[in-house]
C-alpha cells in the first residue's frame, strides 16, 4: 500500500515550507540584533575569557 | 513574574504533570465521561502506557543527553547559552512542536507507519486515560524529544523548561473529555478569542475531531488536525478542520478490542483478532466501516404512506 501521489506532493511542498519555519525564529533573532546593535555572544565570550584568566591565578601550584 | 512561571514550570515538569493527569482522570471518571467504553482490556493498556514507557524511556534519554552527546559533540556544550530567553523559547517551541507535527502527520499519511500510531487512536473515548496511550516503539522514536535534548545540550535548557510545561498543559487539556473550550463558542463576546484560540493551539473541539471514528462528516476529521501544542501548523499546511462541535463517537470504526499487549508492543507481539491491522496477516490499513443511510427507491403507490410517516416524524 502506497501513499497517494497527491499526498506525497503535499508532504514535499509542506516539508520545504517547514524548513523556512524552523529557520524563521533564528532569522528574526539575528534581525533584531542587527537593528538593536546587541551582540550577546560577545558578552559570553568576554565572560569566558575572564573566567579563563581568573582560574589559573586561583589554581594552587 | 518570570520567577513565578519558572516555579510553576519546575513543579509541573517534576511530579506536577503525573499528579495533574491523575487528578483530571479521577474527575473525568467520577463524571462518567468514559461511559461504558473503559473495559478491562482498555484499562490495562491505558495504565501500562501511563507507567511503562516513561520508566523505560527515562534511561534512554538520560544516556542520550548525558553520555552520547558529550561524547559526540563535546565542543557544542552550552555554545548557545547566550541566546536571549524569548528567542530561545520560540526556537525550542517551533523546533519541538513542528517536528512532532511531522512525526504525527507521517504516521497518518504513510500507510506503513499507521500501525505504530494506531494504539493512540483505538480508544473509543477521550480523556486522561488515553492521553499517554501509545505503542512503545512510537514512544521510543518520538523525534522531537531527541531534538529538544540536543537543543538543551547546546544551551537552551532554561527556555525548554517553559516550553515543556506549556506544551504538556495544552496537549493534556486538548485530550481531556472536559470540554473547556465550550464557553468560548457559546458566548458571543468570547467569539473573537475562540477564533484566535482554535487557530493557534489544539483545543478539545479540534483535537477530538482528530480522534473521531468518522471523517469528512462535518465534525470528525482524522485525516488532519495533526497539531499538538500549536494548531497553527494545520492551518498553514492545509490539514486543518476547525469544528466547534464534538464527535458522537471516538476511536476506529473497525476496532474490536485488540489485546492490550499487542497494542503496546506491536510488531513484537501480534493481535489475535482476525482481520485486525495488528494481527499476523492483517491489512496495513483497514478500510473504515461506514454506516451511511441506505437509499431505497420508492414505488409510486408506497410514496403516500412514506409521506405520512415523514409527517409523523416531523411532528415528533
Amino acid at each position: 500500500m502506497k501513499t497517494d501521489p497527491k499526498t506525497q506532493k503535499s508532504i514535499l511542498r509542506n516539508a520545504l515550507l517547514s524548513v523556512f519555519i524552523y529557520l524563521l525564529p533564528i532569522l528574526l533573532m539575528f534581525g533584531s540584533f542587527y537593528i538593536t546593535g546587541k551582540r550577546p555572544w560577545k558578552q559570553q565570550q568576554g565572560t569566558l575569557s575572564i573566567n579563563k584568566t581568573i582560574n589559573p591565578i586561583n589554581k594552587k601550584p | 513574574m518570570i520567577k513565578f512561571l519558572e516555579t510553576i514550570s519546575q513543579s509541573l515538569n517534576g511530579l506536577g504533570f503525573p499528579a495533574l493527569i491523575l487528578l483530571l482522570g479521577i474527575l473525568e471518571f467520577s463524571l462518567g465521561l468514559y461511559g461504558k467504553h473503559w473495559t478491562k482490556n482498555e484499562r490495562i493498556l491505558d495504565i501500562a502506557s501511563f507507567i511503562f514507557p516513561p520508566l523505560v524511556l527515562a534511561p534512554v534519554l538520560a544516556f542520550f543527553g548525558l553520555k552520547f552527546l558529550p561524547h559526540v559533540i563535546p565542543q557544542y556544550h552550552n555554545v548557545l547559552s547566550w541566546v536571549p530567553f524569548i528567542w530561545g523559547f520560540f526556537i525550542i517551541a517551533i523546533a519541538d512542536d513542528l517536528t512532532q507535527y511531522w512525526y504525527h502527520r507521517l504516521h497518518h499519511q504513510i500507510p506503513f507507519l499507521w500501525r505504530f500510531h494506531r494504539t493512540h487512536h483505538s480508544a473509543p473515548y477521550m480523556g486522561m486515560a488515553m492521553a499517554s496511550r501509545q505503542n512503545i516503539i512510537y514512544t521510543f522514536l518520538f523525534s522531537q524529544i531527541y531534538l529538544t535534548i540536543v537543543l538543551v545540550y547546546v544551551g537552551l535548557g532554561y527556555p525548554a523548561l517553559f516550553v515543556r510545561a506549556l506544551k504538556t498543559l495544552i496537549v493534556t487539556f486538548a485530550h481531556s473529555s472536559i470540554k473547556w473550550d465550550k464557553p468560548f463558542y457559546k458566548y458571543k463576546v468570547l467569539h473573537p478569542v475562540a477564533w484566535v484560540l482554535e487557530r493557534l493551539i489544539s483545543t478539545p473541539a479540534t483535537h477530538h475531531a482528530h480522534h473521531s471514528n468518522s471523517t469528512d462528516d462535518g465534525v470528525g476529521y482524522y485525516k488532519g488536525n495533526f497539531g499538538n501544542m500549536f494548531f497553527l501548523w494545520d492551518v498553514i499546511f492545509g490539514t486543518a478542520h476547525i469544528s466547534r462541535q464534538y464527535p458522537k463517537a471516538y476511536g476506529i470504526s473497525h476496532y474490536e478490542g485488540d489485546e492490550w499487549y499487542a497494542q503496546l508492543l506491536w510488531p513484537i507481539l501480534k493481535s489475535k483478532k482476525e482481520g485486525s491491522e495488528l494481527s499476523r496477516r492483517g491489512p496495513v490499513v483497514r478500510a473504515d466501516i461506514v454506516t451511511e443511510p441506505v437509499l431505497i427507491p420508492i414505488q409510486p403507490d408506497k410514496a403516500a404512506s412514506v409521506k405520512s410517516l415523514n409527517t409523523v416524524s416531523t411532528i415528533n
